[in-house]
């Protein structure tokens, strides 16, 4: 394995340890992207949390599965 | 003037089934906000939304509509079709801007769809906004480029 493909596993695995709990969920990201700060089912849900507990956020993105993969297959 | 935006693709771990990384997925995500004129409501954080060359259209999960004061159900109902050759139901809305990190902005049409997860940066809406858009898969970036 090259050294990109080493440190990007690397980062997937960091990837998962944040972010595998909050599958199919919205999260709010901190700055550096490296800490969930608020999550939930809805945008809506997360922008409630963040407002209530006065966090900031960089980013708000919804969690794919990682187990599956995006295909645009037509039938 | 012509100007260039790069942005590195986004790092997505491969799972098996024991849930062990066993792999990675290189996905172009892109953050930016959407405004809506009518109801002077824009979002309030950046939402990261994925650039899809497959994607004829945007396509947007219906909460983003609602979190800036958008009746997407007023909207001209589309249909989807994608995934497994699966239709979904969508509600095209138009005069809605997106906001990109840097400023950009431009007025363009979304559908919205409660069948939508991921937000979806189609060809029509936001590809043809772009002179070119660049994917650079050796160097995991990708770049928007324009005329300002």
């Amino acid at each position: 394995m090259d050294m990109k493909n080493t440190k990007n596993l690397a980062v997937a695995k960091a990837q998962f340890n944040l972010l595998f709990p909050y599958v199919d969920k919205w999260v709010a990201l901190n700055n550096d992207k490296t800490k969930v700060v608020a999550s939930g089912g809805t945008i809506k849900e997360v922008e409630y949390k963040l407002a209530k507990n006065k966090q900031k956020a960089s980013e708000l993105m919804y969690v794919a599965p990682f187990d599956k993969y995006f295909v645009p297959i037509c039938a | 003037m012509r100007v260039v935006k790069a942005f590195a693709f986004r790092v997505i771990p491969e799972i098996n089934a024991q849930n062990q990384v066993i792999g990675i997925t290189e996905r172009p995500y892109l953050p930016l906000k959407i405004k809506y004129p009518r109801s002077h409501q824009t979002s309030q954080y950046n939402i990261s939304c994925l650039v899809d060359s497959g994607s004829d259209v945007n396509l947007f999960p219906a909460d983003m509509a609602t979190s800036v004061g958008i009746n997407f159900s007023k909207g001209e109902p589309r249909r989807i079709i994608g995934i497994g050759g699966i239709e979904i139901p969508s509600f095209l809305c138009s005069d809605i801007q997106i906001i990109l990190p840097w400023g950009l902005k431009f007025s363009t049409e979304i559908q919205f769809s409660e069948r939508q997860s991921v937000p979806l940066l189609g060809r029509k809406g936001f590809f043809d906004y772009f002179e070119e858009v660049i994917f650079n898969v050796k160097n995991s970036s990708f770049k928007l480029v324009y005329e300002k």
